[in-house]
């Protein structure tokens, strides 16, 4: 079968499915992957079939417009100060930002990308007529696709963020068709635009969906990457290694005060632990001159990383979540965003991780949660279950003839 | 399980593989491919995780080497089209008899066999520390056999295409007749016999290669790089009104034997003759090489075969397993213009399906070329025959159904 995906802008958002990718090509399907052009080398250098579609945006701008606007609403409390949403500069005040002014360009312009990359997947869903459509929980032009050439559609999740959330940021986030759209194309109004969710979170973690959920088994890709062998870590029997995954983005988003590598730093080289720092270049030059036993090691695969750690420290990404999670190692989530703070809050419900808001922690709150990271066995022994509950789940090539068997007689898959 | 893949220093050999590396990842299985670092790039581009700590070596360099070698100690049969070509330089000889072959065989004496050994060690010392259930390799990695017997696990060669394993014609014989000192020191006293237990298939029955070994058929996955069509060839499909001929040719052809070897302008032309559009697929340096060719002929730099195909009635190629596995997976007729004696065995195993037609290379004019076409074109024969081998191709089992076969080679003990 023909089975066409649309993903939105930030890799993490699709690395998650790209498993199912794989599964699907090598299975004898063909897939086409739609997606804003400076996508195209990423989805490539996984094996996939890039189609670029409509102009590109940048998601940061988003992110800080949607952390402005919260701020806005008294819906951030207790947060850092938002950043000017346009250029990241630090503001003074809320109203040191012509928020109107911005909020009617930028809308216009998210429409009209919208507008040109739903265009763009329709002239591929004519041509090439596809059996299926998958997409990210964002990539609503795929619904509208998926309407059209009267085939079903099914989305699948980048990780911790469902269908239903109602924390504010996220209540809106999953991908729908708006009223003036679903009388152009035939499509009820009361009718759910997601209507299958592909699930890669293990069961404890797994957000709310409103639709029929298939839980996929979470096979980890983070980018292209090769293996060193030996392995560019210290490799001293019988020392607990921790690695601390800080994504570049954070910053740009929530801005320098966001930036708390250094006190995780000193709070995990404390313990005596050997810290291996999977973040950018361009935080790495931040830090300084770094203790002996932590490493900066940039553009390494974290798949091949976390399998040789004890613990893992992260800003609440659904790549590094998901990626500890399948090597079932504890997590210390120090978070920021909305979207952050919720997985985070997950992680620690389901008690396998330490949730740590990262607004204003001061250096000894950051030394408690890096202490009961390593010193709660019950978090390790949760994470190691969670791992093993993780591969109990169907593979992504098990999940094949389910979407064959979907795109065949659209029936409900799971249950 | 853990699947360790080796291959080659050329994609022509292991991207076939890719597929079945799909495969293995999106059933949860863990996969590492080792490789030299010269092929590092083009597989993490396919979405797998390069192990590079293989030596790299000159293919090219390797394969006149031997081309020169044999021609001199009179071994190539009579009537066999190899022009001599300098094993340095890939330049073409004048005079055999002018060149100092013994003082580049003295040269490679010294610097080639010790590769060998660092390969074959280097091999041994990953499937040693990271004991993988199973290693696949390609037909040109044969030497990954000796980390299999050293770490008792099954070795299994990947075949490309119809060239089996018990070829007898001289250029088919994939077996080596000597081995590397590195054999014995691993503990193979006697590499020649039965030393290739196990192959993977990619042929349909009706054209399958010879072998001695267990057989384990796959259906064809073309994997040709994962790149788009450019959007030049959509627009054009999309209007086109009569049948069109695609014509590619292996960059290959040209390193190994010279300009003599790409007669792609002949091969335009003649297509040309006919009432049809041709599409042509060269690199970049071989584009100066095409002059000015009429306006139904239209050269793309760098399109994935496999989506080409899709829009093509007949295909055009040197004779290699990659384009002709691609078309048979494809269901397209193939003109088959060789010059290599393996592509024109090739060729051989392929004619008597019907789904093609060979001319030798050397001896084709272009009236030859323009016949063959229209009989392609116009046969039913051979549309039907090429349909039949496709059908018989996508009734082998898939990549991934061959995985679970596998994963039970991998369960049984070693004999």
């Amino acid at each position: 079968m023909r089975v066409l995906c649309c993903v939105s802008d930030y890799p993490t958002h699709y690395f998650p499915l790209i498993p199912l990718g794989w599964a699907l090509q090598a299975a004898g399907h063909e897939l086409r992957v739609c997606a804003g052009p400076a996508q195209a080398a990423t989805i490539e250098r996984a094996g996939l079939t890039p189609v670029p579609c409509g102009p590109d945006v940048d998601p940061v701008t988003d992110a800080r417009w949607l952390a402005y606007s919260l701020a806005r609403q008294g819906l951030r409390t207790g947060q850092l100060p938002p950043l000017n949403p346009e250029t990241g500069a630090e503001l003074a005040d809320l109203d040191a930002f012509d928020h109107a002014e911005f909020a009617a360009r930028r809308q216009q312009e998210l429409a009209r990308v919208g507008e040109a990359r739903t265009r763009d997947v329709l002239d591929l869903a004519k041509s090439w007529r596809p059996d299926l459509v998958l997409h990210d929980l964002v990539a609503a032009e795929a619904v509208v696709a998926a309407q059209l050439s009267g085939v079903p559609s099914a989305c699948h999740l980048w990780g911790l963020t469902g269908t239903s959330e109602t924390t504010p940021g996220l209540d809106s986030l999953a991908a729908d068709v708006p009223a003036p759209v679903r009388e152009l194309i035939g499509m009820a109004a009361d009718e759910p635009a997601i209507r299958f969710v592909l699930d890669p979170t293990p069961p404890p973690i797994a957000p709310p969906t409103a639709a029929p959920r298939m839980p996929v088994r979470y096979v980890p890709y983070n980018g292209p990457g090769a293996l060193a062998d030996p392995p560019p870590w210290p490799t001293e029997i019988g020392r607990a290694r921790v690695a601390v995954v800080w994504g570049s983005a954070i910053r740009r988003i929530n801005g320098p005060g966001s930036f708390l590598v250094p006190a995780l730093v000193d709070a995990l080289a404390a313990r005596g632990v050997d810290v291996v720092l999977a973040i950018g270049a361009e935080e790495a030059e931040l830090l300084g001159r770094l203790p002996a036993n932590v490493q900066v090691l940039p553009q390494y695969p974290l798949r091949l990383l976390l399998p040789h750690c004890t613990a893992v420290v992260h800003h609440g990404g659904a790549g590094a979540a998901l990626t500890a999670a399948a090597a079932g190692l504890p997590q210390l989530v120090v978070a920021f965003g909305p979207m952050e703070l919720r997985s985070a809050q997950r992680i620690a419900d389901a008690g396998v991780g330490v949730a740590l808001p990262g607004a204003h922690a001061a250096p000894g709150t950051i030394r408690a949660a890096v202490d009961q990271l390593l010193d709660t066995p019950e978090l390790a022994a949760a994470a190691a279950e969670m791992a093993r509950a993780n591969a109990a789940l169907p593979s992504p090539a098990d999940v094949v003839p389910v979407l064959e068997k979907l795109a065949e007689t659209g029936e409900q898959m799971g249950g | 399980m853990r699947v360790m893949f080796t291959v080659s220093d050329i994609t022509a050999h292991y991207f076939p593989m890719v597929p079945l590396g799909w495969a293995v990842q999106a059933a949860g299985h863990e996969l590492r491919v080792v490789c030299a670092p010269g092929q590092s790039e083009r597989i993490t581009g396919a979405g797998l995780t390069p192990v590079p700590v293989l030596t790299d070596i000159d293919i090219f360099l390797l394969t006149r080497f031997y081309f020169l070698w044999q021609t001199l100690d009179g071994n190539v049969p009579a009537g066999t089209w190899l022009p001599p070509m300098d094993p340095e330089t890939g330049a073409e000889l004048d005079r055999i008899e002018d060149y100092d072959f013994s003082a580049l065989a003295q040269r490679m004496l010294a610097s080639e066999p010790p590769k060998t050994e660092q390969r074959i060690d280097a091999m041994v010392d990953f499937a040693r520390s990271w004991r993988p259930d199973l290693i696949v390799h390609d037909s040109l990695q044969l030497d990954a056999v000796v980390a299999a017997r050293v770490t008792g696990v099954p070795a299994v060669m990947h075949l490309t295409g119809p060239t089996g394993t018990a070829e007898t014609e001289w250029g088919a014989q994939i077996v080596p007749s000597q081995f590397s000192p590195a054999y014995q020191r691993h503990g193979i006293a006697d590499p020649g016999a039965g030393l290739i237990e196990h192959v993977i298939d990619l042929c349909p029955p009706s054209m399958a290669p010879p072998t001695d070994a267990v057989r384990h058929p796959l259906r064809p996955v073309p994997y040709n790089g994962s790149g788009g069509l450019p959007a030049e060839l959509l627009t054009w499909s999309r209007s086109r009104r009569r049948p069109r001929i695609a014509i590619v040719w292996s960059s290959t052809m040209v390193k190994l034997h010279g300009w003599t070897a790409f007669p792609v302008r002949m091969l335009a032309l003649a297509a040309a003759k006919l009432d049809v559009d041709v599409v042509v697929t060269v690199d970049a340096q071989s584009r100066a090489r095409l002059g000015t060719l009429p306006d139904s002929v239209r050269v793309l730099e760098q399109c994935p075969l496999n989506m080409l195909l899709e829009h093509c009635e007949v295909v055009v190629h040197h004779g290699g397993h990659g384009s002709t596995m691609t078309a048979v997976a494809a269901g397209v007729p193939q003109l088959m213009v060789t010059y290599s004696p393996e592509h024109t065995i090739c060729a051989k195993r392929l004619v008597p399906t019907g789904a093609a037609r060979w001319l030798y290379g050397p001896y084709c004019q272009q009236e030859d070329v323009t016949a063959a076409l229209a009989a392609l074109l116009t046969e039913t024969v051979h549309r039907d025959s090429a349909r039949q081998l496709r059908a018989e191709a996508m009734a082998q089992p898939s990549p991934v159904e061959l995985v679970t076969e596998l994963a039970d080679l991998a369960a049984t003990p070693v004999s």
